[in-house]
């Protein structure tokens, strides 16, 4: 179910709401229950089938991090943990990605390529709960029963494309009685980011989404100035649509008393890219610091081994995303890029901010044509039409007609984002129960719900 | 004001708003949306609830070419007639007219989309400079354009020329082409499953603005409606009134436009003569263009398009086919069957009528 359907704002979100705090006053235990199983609701509607592999999956784990608390024989149990989760993510998002690679290195077709559904959100449930699992090893976890160990898993704002959580920031919340009693200043902020989300997601992301695909479904014939229409605006349209779903899941953590982590910080005025992945999907990058980064040595033994290790994170970041050689390429630029960027600052030299925004800009911007390309060879045609601008070729730059409202439109998503605050940050920083709030939270949710025109998919589902 | 009055007055507005917007579109709105006969969107952009016309779309037994069917075969595809065009030659209005051609005259017709651009003389140049025309080896390339639409299409001094592969063209047609059929599916299964809070808002507006405007023509920005002295449609109580988008109409083009259409035409013409192929222009008039002799009480600030004459009247190399005339011979018959319905009532694209109309006319040109 995506949250910007009549079926979830209508039906869903009302009944488990209430049920939430009906039942949960009486009991907060059976909320509990209440809440795990509106989440397995909320998951099966996409296809029930994957239900009991998830399920699987949470006892696999819950199981694992008891046997590691038990104290025998911790790390055969980390080891397996570990090892069973990600042959997991493996078999289902890149068993087919592999046997293709080798079919096309040597040129035949020695293996058969099954064809296998990737469940929805498996990127997210695996590593969060690898990151339990580590954390249970490290003794620095806050202890959970199975129920609130399952709602810690699936509870639905996050479930299927984040935040990453951390066990110990929400187990505490889950087995508090305090959050399954009705707090109305939570339930009036958590709608009031919930709707400017949406706003976000459907009226601005899926505004640009059609002339963005159509322009990355045809690499080979863009201009110059189309390449850098589709460039630009897949960047803006992947920004608006992942955050405003960060939002959405952080304004429905609140009507339900859980304070879900911040997922992005204004990314596109960061300075550097250092900057931007403090800005950028920071609950990601905060688990790559945390659980593959650090271990791998982090930056403890030189210098050599620190850009190693940042490129390597870099890469495993783009793996994670996608069961392809784009992703792996945009995470391996990101990854040659921090290292430019940490070589750059051991020369204690600081570029002013008005050449250091632009050139962190472009950068990010390049490395998105590898993201979002069909195909690797797709995005160099892309990254040379692009090129093809400095040669002073403007043809086709009209401000009429269609490209005139792009133009406008890519401009004024520019200025919102350069010097606008996140919705996060502005609710945070600004939000009160008054009649000014409350009239452009009405207006966010009629604009939205004019814009429904069709219901889109967010991004990040497919990570 | 407290949170919870403010989580009420937000929970109580929205709730409203939604029955309201599920009770307009239950009884209203919808009928207009998804009417049962719907050729097209004009009714629909007015949200005007219109009874069905009574001529329907026909089958023709006889199919041609599009180029993305045989983009990787064209040495071997037989190609008489080249269509080029917007959406006149690609189906809208329920049948492309290239198909009677191949039904009734028996030539082989190749039809290439605009695409990515919507534009007959940017697609004519990429098949020309990508040597893709000299493999289709057409005897006969119809030029198509909405009149409305010849100036920013035909009417620079200098078309622009863009450096297109081959590889990036057949993309762009093939992106074209699964985007076309997206559209169709959505269309043949009505599905906008989002679009009731749109189709209520323009509902609002356009009974607004009749409520307080009742002698306005325009419905809402988007159309318009005028009463005719003839009876031009068949769809009943609709018979002699008018619809048509705002967006286009009382349009007419400076002189240097027309100049300039006419030496863009003159060197394809010029380049399709060394090739032994005849060039044909098939300027689509606009709706209110073919009509506007029988508006009952025209607007005084009226003016129709006349760049078909204006052409006409300058020396040109290729075949023009005047599409006002031949439409307005057939209006002033006599015989009520022939000229009902030759556009539809709630589009603005031509019926299979006018479209047989229109083909005998360039079958008539090209046997010349």
């Amino acid at each position: 179910m995506l949250f910007n359907t009549y079926e979830f704002i209508i039906v869903f979100l009302p009944i488990v709401f209430a049920g939430y705090y009906l039942i949960g006053r009486k009991s907060w235990q059976w909320g509990m229950y209440w809440i795990v199983v509106a989440s397995l609701a909320f998951y099966g509607y996409w296809d029930i089938r994957y239900v009991p592999l998830l399920m699987a999956s949470i006892l696999f784990n819950y199981f694992m991090g008891r046997k590691i608390e038990a104290g025998f024989n911790r790390k055969k149990w980390i080891v397996a943990g570990i090892c069973g989760d990600v042959a997991l993510l493996g078999y289902f998002k890149y068993t087919a990605f592999f046997l293709t690679t080798i079919n096309d290195v040597l040129g035949t077709e020695y293996f058969w390529v099954p064809e296998i559904i990737l469940p929805l959100g498996i990127s997210f449930f695996t590593f969060t709960q690898i990151a339990y699992l580590v954390d249970v090893y490290r003794d620095d976890v806050h202890s959970a029963n199975f129920a609130s160990y399952c709602e810690f898993v699936t509870i639905f704002p996050h479930l299927i494309a984040g935040p990453i959580i951390n066990n110990r920031e929400m187990i505490p919340q889950f087995i508090s009685e305090e959050t399954y009693k009705i707090n109305y200043d939570n339930v009036a902020k958590g709608m009031t980011l919930f709707f400017l989300g949406l706003f976000k997601k459907v009226a601005i992301a899926d505004s640009i989404a059609p002339w963005v695909n159509e322009y990355f479904s045809r690499p080979d014939s863009l201009l110059p100035l189309e390449a850098w229409f589709a460039a630009i605006g897949y960047t803006f349209q992947l920004y608006f649509d992942f955050s405003a779903y960060s939002e959405m899941a952080i304004g429905l953590g609140l009507m339900f008393n859980l304070r879900l982590p911040r997922n992005f910080d204004s990314p596109y005025q960061a300075t550097s890219i250092i900057d931007f992945w403090r800005r950028w999907h920071m609950t990601l990058g905060l688990w790559v610091k945390n659980y593959l980064y650090i271990p791998m040595g982090g930056n403890r033994h030189g210098f050599i081994s620190k850009m190693r290790n940042l490129i390597l994170s870099m890469l495993i970041i783009g793996l994670w995303h996608g069961a392809g050689w784009t992703y792996i390429l945009w995470g391996g630029i990101h990854g040659v890029y921090l290292a430019v960027n940490h070589s750059w600052r051991t020369l204690n030299f600081s570029l002013p901010r008005i050449i250091a925004w632009p050139i962190t800009f472009i950068a990010v911007v390049m490395a998105w044509v590898f993201f979002r390309a069909d195909s690797v060879g797709s995005a160099l045609e892309i990254i040379s039409s692009m090129v093809g601008i400095f040669d002073g070729s403007v043809v086709g730059l009209v401000f009429h007609g269609p490209t005139g409202v792009r133009v406008r439109m890519l401009v004024a998503f520019a200025v919102l984002l350069l010097f606008c605050p996140s919705a996060q940050r502005l609710v945070e920083k600004y939000y009160s129960p008054n009649k000014v709030w409350l009239a452009v939270t009405l207006l966010a949710g009629f604009v939205s719900f004019y814009f429904f025109s069709h219901i889109s998919d967010f991004l990040y589902f497919q990570f | 004001m407290t949170s919870k009055k403010y989580c009420l007055a937000l929970f109580l507005v929205i709730s409203v708003f939604f029955i309201a917007n599920m009770v307009l579109w239950q009884t209203v709105s919808s009928n207009s949306f998804y009417d049962e006969d719907g050729h097209g969107d004009l009714s629909r952009m007015g949200m005007i609830n219109m009874t069905s016309s009574l001529t329907h779309p026909i089958e023709y037994p006889q199919k041609h070419i599009e180029y993305s069917e045989v983009a990787d075969k064209l040495e071997q595809t037989h190609v008489d007639i080249l269509t080029i065009g917007d959406s006149f030659s690609n189906g809208s209005g329920g049948n492309y007219y290239q198909d009677y051609i191949c039904s009734e005259y028996g030539v082989s017709v190749m039809n290439v989309p605009c695409r990515p651009y919507n534009d007959a003389l940017k697609t004519f140049y990429i098949l020309k400079n990508t040597g893709l025309l000299e493999q289709i080896k057409p005897r006969v390339i119809i030029l198509e354009s909405l009149t409305a639409n010849m100036k920013e299409r035909f009417g620079m001094k200098e078309p622009e020329q863009y450096d297109y592969t081959v590889e990036g063209f057949n993309q762009a047609q093939m992106a074209g082409r699964i985007k076309a059929d997206v559209q169709a599916q959505i269309a043949e299964e009505k599905l906008a499953p989002g679009i009731m809070v749109k189709a209520n808002a323009e509902f609002i507006k356009s009974w607004l603005r009749r409520m307080t405007n009742d002698d306005d023509y325009r419905f809402n920005d988007a159309v318009g409606i005028w009463k005719l002295n003839i009876r031009a449609f068949s769809n009943p109580g609709w018979e002699d009134k008018l619809l048509f988008p705002l967006s286009n109409a009382n349009v007419r083009f400076e002189e240097q436009v027309v100049y300039n259409i006419n030496n863009n035409l003159n060197d394809v013409a010029g380049y399709c003569e060394k090739q032994g192929i005849k060039l044909i222009l098939l300027p689509v008039s606009d709706k209110y263009d073919v009509y506007s002799p029988y508006f009952a009480s025209p607007p005084s600030d009226w003016r129709e398009n006349t760049v078909i004459n204006d052409l006409k009247k300058l020396s040109h190399r290729y075949a023009i086919i005047d599409t006002t005339n031949s439409l307005r011979k057939v209006i002033e018959s006599s015989d009520r069957s022939e000229y009902t319905d030759l556009f539809w009532a709630d589009d603005m694209h031509y019926s299979w009528k006018a479209n047989q109309i229109i083909v005998k006319e360039i079958m008539q040109n090209i046997s010349n």
